[in-house]
This record gives C-alpha cells, structure tokens and sequence, in this order.
C-alpha cells in the first residue's frame, strides 16, 4: 500500500498541504479532485517521493520512501507527467525505452523489447513507434508518455518483485478526445484489477465519478472528504468545494453519480 | 496484421542497426584518415606507408627501418600534436554533448560553464604578468604558468558558477546557463581589460592563445596533462542513460530512478576537467563542442549511447582536419585553431538553423 499520514508542506510561508492522510491500496483506483489550486499536485509529487513533506511521512508497504532504494521504487512506481517538451529527438520506441531504466540488469533486451511493444500496443500508441516525439500532437504525446509509465511497472518474466505496483497520474485525460480518455481510464481499471494502485488527479469529477473505486476531496490543503463516488458527490459538496450549484443525477445501469451545473 | 506489423518492425530495427554501423564505420575511417594525414602532411612530407612503417616500428615491430629523419619528424614532432588532438577533439566534443544533454540546450557548448573563459582569464592573467610573475616565483616560467593557471581558473570559474546556481543541494539548469553567460561576460570583459593594458609580445601571446592552437606541444608537455584530459572525458560516457532521461525533465529522470542531483554535480566536474586540462594546453577553441553533437545527433538520433561515443570520435577527427588545415594553408607560419574551426563551425551551424527553421516551416 501506498500512504501518506499527516503530510504537510509550507512553501514560502504558504501552507500547500495540512494534515493529510490519503492511502492507495492494492486494487483500488482513487481519484483525487478539487478545485485549481488546492494541492493536487503537491500531494502528488509528495506521495512520488520527488517532494520531501515538511511535516508526516510516506510510506510504501509500511517502509518510509526515504528508506527505498531509488531503482527499487522506481520499479515499483511511476508517475504519469503532463506531457513534457523533450530536450532532443527521441523516438516514440525511444521515449517509451526510457521507462525500462530502473531494470537495468534485471532484464533482457529481449524482454524489454516485448514489454515496450506491449506498453506501445496498450497505450494505442504502436503505428507511432518510429516517429519522432517532438512531432507528436499533445494528445500522442500523452499516450506515450502513458505506454512509458506501463513499461516502467512491468518485471521481466521471473525477476518480479513481491508488491503491488502503483500508478501516479497527474490529470491523465488531459488534451485527450473522449475516446482516449476512455481507453486511459480502462488501463488505469485493468492494473487496479491485476493487484496495481492507481491514483490519478483528474479534473472532471464526472469521470472521477465514473472510473474510480473512491474520490478524495482536496481543498485548501486538506482532505474535505473521501470514499466512494456515490457517497461523496453530492451537491452540498459540489457548491462548498467548487462553487457550482450542481443536480446529481444518478446512472441507472452503474449506480455511480454525476452531476451538472444548473 | 500484428504478425505482418511485427516482422515490418523487426526489418526496420535490423535496418536501423546496420545504418548506426555504417555511420559508426564512416566516423572512424575519417578519424583513421585525418590522423594518417596528420602524421604524414607537413613541411616534410612522409609518405603514408612510411608513416605505418614508422607506427609499428615504434610499437616494437622488427620492420625495415624507414629513412631516420622521418622517424623524428613523425614520433617526436607529429605524433603527439596527433595524441592532443584527438584527445581534446574528443574531449571537447563529449563535453558539449554532454551539456547539451543537461541543458537541454541545444545552444549548449563547454564554454557555457565558463570554464572556457575562467581558464583564457586565468591565462592571460598568467601571461601578461609573466615578468612580475617569473620575478616572484623563478621555478614558474611561461611554459608551466600559463597551463596551470588556465587549468585552475577554468575549474575556480566552473565551481563559482555551480555554486550561484545551487541552494540546499539542488542546482537549478538554468539559472546554472543564466550564471554561466553573467559570469562568461565579466570574464570576458576582464580579458579585454588586460589586453589593453599588455604590450606587444603579450598581445601576440594572448591573441594566440584566445584562438587555440596545438601547436609546439612536446610529449613532456603533453604527458602530464593527458590523464586529465582523457579520463574524466570518457567517464562522462558512463552517465548516458542519466542524459536520455534527463531529456524528459529532470522530475521524470528522478521517477525513473536516477539521483539527478548528483548526475548534475558529476557531468559538470567531469566537464570541467575535461575541457579546462584540454583549454589549458591548447587555448580556447570554438565551435567543435557545440556542432559535433548535432551532426552526430542528425545522423543517429538524439539516444545519448550512441551520440556520446560517435561525438568522441568524430570531434577527434574534425579537430585533426582542422589543425590539419591552420598549420599547411599559411605556409610556413600557422593560423590559430581556433579560426578555422569556427569559420567552418560558424557558416554550418548557421546552415543547421535556416534548415531546422524550415522543416518546422514544412
């Protein structure tokens, strides 16, 4: 599991994050909403182990970040960017390559190269596979980004390490027409499934709503409120948390709530 | 179809393969070429199957002894002008890729650091006092002065500028670039503050020097300095999968795995060893740091395995062409280095731009 207890982090004499407790769990796809500004990414980048909380811990499997071998977590985890520039021109099979870093030594370059084809094939990315990055649209851009965070998670057959494996993804569906945002959000389902956790910051509460297995609210750097999307969306919250007066209407095959602005 | 994809995949990966041998082999014949001509070209001329006679004679080789003159010119005049090229063609070249791959900067050269002016300001210093200081300290004579004050001031300049731009261990890149061309700046200015000051002979001296030469370089000159060139320039080809993934941001690398802050702290000392030893024997020479990465970047694509080791080799053979061309064009005398290296650097790094420009055009 992955958690983080009690984290806070001040920056210049502004508080980003004040007491939060936010676990991931094995299985689970959280997603984590509130409004801009509200410390999304700073808690993202804290249970990334990129940021050092001023105040809290962070832990994987009971074991402090700080305590992990920077591979070994890298093998464990990864963390979905928002589509960075590159500084040069790699290609698509290049880029998605990078992800298979942390297992240098531990695999093969045969192995590696089914692993990256698998993650090119998932991430409806193959066609673009000699291409060069830089030309890319920003939404081929993020599913390659995305094919590289799959690669990262993935052992070499029979050098796997016990442990679920985590998925860190800051606003995945970004510059992605609904198709994509759809194939991203079964990805995300089929790892939490597989054993995997997955948190994704994700600005649309609907398709919070829709994909996630619990919602946490943040706002102002605390956690308002959290648990499954039919218990936590509802209008109060909506018009306390982001202003909007909202009606909530339920799906009827799913159960699962969504709400529109009135 | 995913069959017929993958065999297609498959060809074009065996393909792109043998293409990164060719261009491999081609980089290495030309390094081959340039040092064979370097050893044979010249005011004597010796033929090349002499020069191969003379190599492996002095390799151990019980072959006929070719005409002893020869000997001389090509093992105690030519070849270590031929070992210090290549040496800081490749130093240089690697430098620059490797900071263009830190950078991400593709403006990026080893002088960007400033270890190129921190060593041509501790140098001119050297050599416009040289009276004062050869009157104060009799042991250090010209010869030595100005090599060891170059070396320690590339390395004092580079260290200044690290340090401006990191706070509680981490080093913001381009705050590092920023300080680098502040620092670059008042160094420059200081040089042509002693220009003005210097007299004639110092002039020549420094003006010389500003523009590089491998020139005069004996195996006792070259011996103790090499280490310093070569060894920290090859270790820099240890951190290429630091730079492939710094490429994407230095928070992704540090996703990935790597400890960022201290590949940064590393390819810049490496750096600075490198060119600032390689500065130290040469003087400053341009534009080899800064073009070689992208030609080697345009013919095998941006993957920092392949883009440091062609670099070395490739900056080896341009520097020897270059010398090449400074000492046989103007003779008997010699132009600086650095002068055609950036008369051919400069018109063909302009070339790339107005090309670049119109593929984004396209």
């Amino acid at each position: 599991m992955l958690s983080a207890q009690g984290v806070g982090v001040a920056r210049g004499g502004r508080v980003l994050l004040a007491g939060v407790d936010i676990a991931v769990p094995p299985g689970e796809t959280v997603a984590l909403i509130g409004p801009n500004g509200a410390g999304k990414s700073t808690l993202l980048h804290v249970l990334s182990g990129a940021l050092s909380p001023d105040r809290g811990a962070v832990t994987l499997d009971d074991a402090p970040l700080a305590d992990w071998h920077r591979t070994a977590l890298a093998r464990r985890r990864a963390v979905l960017p928002q589509a960075p520039a590159l500084g040069f021109a790699l290609t698509v099979r290049e880029v998605v390559a990078l992800g298979r870093s942390p297992h240098a030594g531990m695999s093969t370059p045969a192995a590696d190269a089914r692993i990256i084809d698998a993650a090119l094939r998932q991430a409806g990315v193959a066609h673009l596979a000699g291409r060069a990055y830089p030309g890319l649209s920003g939404g081929e851009r993020q599913r390659v980004q995305i094919a590289r965070v799959l690669a990262q998670i993935v052992s070499a057959p029979g050098r796997g390490e016990a442990g679920g494996r985590y998925l860190l993804l800051d606003e995945p569906t970004n510059n992605l027409d609904i198709g994509h945002q759809q194939r991203i959000v079964t990805l995300a389902r089929r790892l939490a499934r597989r054993g995997g956790g997955v948190l994704a910051v994700l600005h649309d509460p609907n398709l919070a709503a829709a994909c996630a297995d619990r919602v946490v609210v943040l706002a102002g750097g605390t956690v308002i409120t959290a648990g499954a999307p039919a218990a936590v969306l509802d209008a109060a919250l909506m018009r306390e948390v982001f202003g909007v007066r909202v009606r909530v209407y339920v799906d009827a095959d799913s159960g699962r709530p969504f709400v529109r602005p009135v | 179809m995913a069959a017929v994809v993958t065999a297609a995949d498959t060809g074009g990966d065996a393909r792109e393969r043998r293409r990164v041998i060719a261009i491999a082999a081609v980089f290495a014949a030309l390094w081959g070429a340039t040092i064979l001509a370097g050893l044979s070209v010249g005011a004597v001329a010796v033929p090349a199957d002499e020069v191969v006679t003379i190599l492996a004679r002095s390799a151990g080789l019980p072959v006929a002894p070719a005409v002893p003159a020869h000997e001389t010119v090509v093992t105690v005049i030519r070849l270590p002008r031929v070992v210090l090229g290549t040496a800081v063609g490749a130093a240089l070249a690697l430098a620059g890729a490797a900071l263009q791959g830190l950078f991400r900067n593709p403006l990026a050269d080893p002088g960007l650091i400033g270890v190129s002016t921190g060593a041509g300001l501790a140098a001119a210093t050297a050599i416009v006092f040289s009276a004062a200081l050869t009157a104060v300290l009799p042991f250090l004579t010209p010869v030595l002065a100005v090599p060891a004050a170059a070396f320690a001031g590339g390395l004092a300049v580079t260290f200044a500028v690290y340090r401006i731009a990191s706070t509680e261990g981490r080093t913001d890149i381009p705050t590092l670039l920023l300080a680098g061309v502040a620092v670059n700046a008042i160094a420059g200015a200081a040089i042509g503050l002693l220009v003005f000051v210097s007299d004639d002979q110092a002039l020549r001296d420094l003006n010389f020097w500003m523009l590089g030469s491998l020139g005069g370089v004996t195996w006792a000159r070259l011996a103790p300095v090499l280490a310093f060139i070569v060894v920290p320039a090859l270790a820099l080809m240890r951190f290429a999968g630091e730079l492939d993934a710094l490429l994407l941001g230095e928070t992704e690398a540090l996703h990935l795995g790597f400890d960022v802050e201290r590949s940064k702290r590393r390819i810049v000392a490496l750096c600075a060893l490198a060119v600032g030893a390689a500065v130290a024997l040469t003087g400053v020479i341009g534009f080899v740091g800064l073009v070689v990465p992208h030609l080697v970047r345009l013919s095998v694509g941006a993957r920092h395995r392949l883009v440091l080791p062609l670099s070395a080799v490739l900056g080896s053979a341009l520097l020897l062409a270059a010398d090449l061309i400074a000492r046989t064009v103007v003779l008997p005398a010699e132009l600086p280095i650095g002068v055609v290296t950036s008369c051919i650097g400069g018109p063909f790094f302009l070339w790339l731009l107005i090309r670049r420009r119109g593929g984004e055009g396209g």
